[in-house]
């Protein structure tokens, strides 16, 4: 009963709005558990560890195929990162170019410093138009600032139309990834919540394959997509040079969604904008490669102000909404590697915390190392255990194709006054120092805790004596250590060596 | 961290603030000297880069696109200008499709059909309207001003001739491609769009970019389910290309 409290206040925790409002009203005493916490519950999870069994073979895997396929990608990196830091370095030069090329083509540009304004400014604009019907193609800064729930809390109708946004929208969670967001779902869940909602669908009707789920939701998606009046999508790059947002599917439901509907609403953040179309083309030769291991994804589609005079469909309003929330002051500041992100998700897919936890032990939209760095600054005290969940393999900075030093930026939230370690693991690591400094004490040190150690590995229960390793050593067990250091047994060694290399020498000065 | 300020109300204000942010952000950066000079470096070096795989000529270039096309589920098939009606027809009848196919106001099309005496049917579409039938056929199709074969990737531009809505509706989506219009890579791809002297088939000289550009490289596709591939999510399920030589090679 009590996991599945855990489960509910997980998905209490959907996104910074609902949480704050959670938060705020009636003061309730929901605790949100702790990444460790959550950490916890994945772990016993049977269905979520069978669900995430399958990232290494698939993401992974395809990966470093199409990788390899590709001569050129290590200097396509290489030239990414410079295009970025030259966008953020000239962030203001871009904004503005951006601006005057949206407005030239017959859009509108929307600023907002803070969720509450990309909120207010997107309901203005679906209010105005009378909307009653919203089809929601995927994004993450939608995601970021709780948008789909709070156009529902508004009253229009509001359907994700991404596949795996729908599974998870139909249970009320959040992503757990951050390009496949129903990673942790199995189809014994997914059949639940079809049979479930899809209630004018003949009971006994066959949900086996996974062909079978995606032509049921084809035929109850295509309804919504049809009848939307307002189309919303993320953008996967924002172009300085032609004004244009750019969204990379599989589906083409993010298509639809910009082309049937009279509206189309972008809603992106400010780290998106690339100056030229001839930069994006390398940039989109990295992203899906990292991403799912396909040499491109099916659909990359641009969009520019909405349909021209002699366009005879198309829609006829096209909104931007720029998101800052906190962006701004990471661009001030020692993390702005981080906004060179283009979200791919190789980090997650990569990380051996995330392979077994999944996303949602996160806690946050943004799991995995780039969440971890992320979520600190979007979310603040929420979220600022997540520097925490790593084990610093540095598998992630490895793969991230924007060469962004994940381990280095988690390191350093690490370090954050918002990050103090409690007393004793500080007392204990002074303690340490202070013994590690002075050579003779540190051997004294060793020669005596030694011959215990080296008991204790064979005794496990031993180490349940020691004060403070009770958590460290529920989920590890000594390796097995011998009785003497290797100071000693070298020295030892050394010794030997000398009194054969001395009689040696005695024998040959007796022989001459 | 995360100190948020009161949400201001008006656009100005919320322009005005966020720039202000920029501004201030950008005033904050602090970069040490090396870090000064690489940034100075890449910039310059930055301007230079142009992706350049090793040059395929054309008939390397059609190899493979069609090898990389057919392994993203794309069918591939070739004819001549002429031909395209009756390689329609063939298609159409192979798969059991009907004769029916929506096409945008495509005047090259329509020509091309005067001159046969097939039975492809084309239902020319305007605008999307939310109560028309028209969006449960099985066929559409659509001219390609470029491909790229890096990936497999057809590049069609919106307008009246090629409404965007038509790639994504239909069961079976077919692309009409130039072999002339065949490139290797996207910026290539992209540049015969900025040049727009080809015109393709639409009646205008659109402004560039046009409303939509959209890269296409295979049918729709999912593994939302359990990281399974599934075909035909939303999109189309069949993605049918026919590659023609155009009788003015150019």
């Amino acid at each position: 009963m009590k996991n599945n409290d855990r489960v509910n206040d997980k998905r209490k925790i959907m996104s910074n709005q609902t949480f704050e409002k959670q938060v705020n009203s009636a003061s309730s005493n929901i605790e949100v558990p702790s990444f460790k916490e959550r950490a916890h519950d994945a772990l016993q999870d049977k269905k979520l560890q069978q669900a995430l069994s399958v990232i290494p073979s698939g993401f992974v895997s395809k990966r470093a195929k199409a990788k390899a396929a590709l001569p050129a990608f290590s200097d396509l990196s290489d030239q990414a990162v410079r295009i970025k830091n030259h966008t953020l370095a000239n962030i203001e030069k871009y904004l503005e170019q951006f601006e005057a090329e949206v407005q030239n083509s017959g859009g509108q540009l929307h600023f907002a410093p803070e969720p509450q304004d990309a909120l207010d400014i997107i309901n203005e604009i679906c209010s105005k138009k009378d909307a009653k019907f919203i089809a929601k193609g995927k994004t993450m800064v939608g995601e970021e600032i709780g948008l789909t729930h709070f156009l529902e809390e508004q009253g229009y109708e509001t359907v994700e139309t991404d596949l795996g946004e729908y599974l998870i929208q139909l249970r009320g969670e959040m992503p757990s990834h951050i390009i496949a967001p129903a990673v942790h779902l199995t189809r014994d869940n997914i059949r639940k919540d079809f049979l479930n909602t899809h209630k004018h669908l003949s009971k006994d009707r066959n949900l086996e394959t996974p062909a079978d789920f995606v032509k049921e939701a084809r035929l109850i998606l295509r309804e919504k997509f049809i009848n939307a009046d307002v189309g919303i999508t993320g953008a996967n790059f924002l172009i300085a040079e032609t004004g244009s947002s750019v969204i990379v599917t599989n589906e083409g439901n993010g298509d639809l969604c910009q082309s049937l509907p009279k509206t189309h609403i972008v809603i992106a953040s400010l780290e998106k904008l690339v100056p030229t179309l001839k930069d994006t083309s390398v940039l989109l030769r990295l992203l899906a490669r990292s991403a799912t291991g396909q040499s491109i994804s099916t659909y990359t589609t641009f969009a520019t102000g909405p349909k021209r005079e002699e366009d005879t469909s198309g829609p006829e309003e096209f909104h931007i909404v720029l998101l800052d929330n906190g962006r701004s002051k990471m661009l001030g500041s020692e993390f702005a590697e981080m906004l060179r992100c283009i979200r791919c998700g190789a980090c997650l897919n990569h990380c051996p915390v995330y392979q077994n936890l999944g996303g949602h032990a996160y806690g946050t939209v943004y799991p995995g190392p780039m969440g971890a760095v992320l979520s600190p600054h979007y979310f603040g005290e929420k979220a600022k255990d997540l520097p925490f969940a790593s084990s610093f393999c540095g598998r992630c900075n490895e793969v991230c194709p924007m060469q962004i030093p994940l381990t280095k930026l988690m390191r350093k939230l690490r370090e954050q006054p918002l990050n103090k370690r409690p007393p004793f693991a500080k007392a204990t690591m002074f303690l340490w120092s202070q013994i590690a400094k002075r050579p003779k004490l540190y051997n004294f040190a060793m020669k005596a805790g030694l011959p215990f150690l080296s008991l204790a590995s064979k005794q496990n229960w031993l180490m349940s004596i020691v004060p403070g390793v009770k958590d460290w050593q529920k989920h590890r067990a000594l390796p097995e250590m011998t009785s003497t250091s290797f100071q000693t047994a070298w020295l030892k060694k050394e010794m030997k060596r000398k009194k054969r290399a001395q009689k040696k020498a005695k024998e040959q000065n007796n022989e001459q | 961290m995360n100190n948020k300020p009161q949400a201001s109300s008006s656009s100005s204000d919320r322009r005005k603030q966020f720039l202000k942010n920029i501004k201030l952000a950008v005033s904050q950066v602090n970069l040490t000297q090396e870090q000064e000079r690489k940034l100075k470096e890449d910039t310059e070096t930055y301007q230079n880069f142009t992706y350049q795989p090793l040059e395929k000529n054309v008939e390397e270039k059609l190899l493979q696109f069609k090898e990389i096309l057919t392994t993203q589920s794309a069918e591939i098939y070739e004819c001549s200008e002429t031909k395209i009606i009756e390689k329609l027809e063939e298609i159409l009848k192979e798969k059991s499709y009907g004769t029916d196919v929506l096409i945008g106001k495509n005047a090259k099309l329509n020509q091309l059909k005067t001159h046969s005496k097939n039975q492809v049917n084309f239902i020319e579409v305007e605008s999307f309207e939310k109560n028309n039938e028209n969006y449960n056929l099985s066929c559409a199709l659509t001219t390609a001003f470029a491909a790229a074969s890096e990936t497999g990737t057809l590049f069609l531009s919106s307008g009246s001739a090629n409404p965007t809505w038509l790639n994504y509706l239909a069961t079976c989506h077919i692309v009409l491609l130039d072999k002339n219009t065949l490139c290797q890579t996207y910026e290539q791809a992209f540049a015969l769009s900025e040049g727009r002297s080809r015109g393709e088939a639409s009646t205008s000289q659109q402004a560039f970019p046009p409303r939509s550009i959209n890269m296409i490289s295979g049918p729709s596709r999912t593994a939302d389910i359990e990281q399974t591939l599934t075909l035909g999510a939303h999109g189309p399920i069949e993605l049918i290309i026919i590659i023609y030589t155009s009788e003015s090679t150019v």
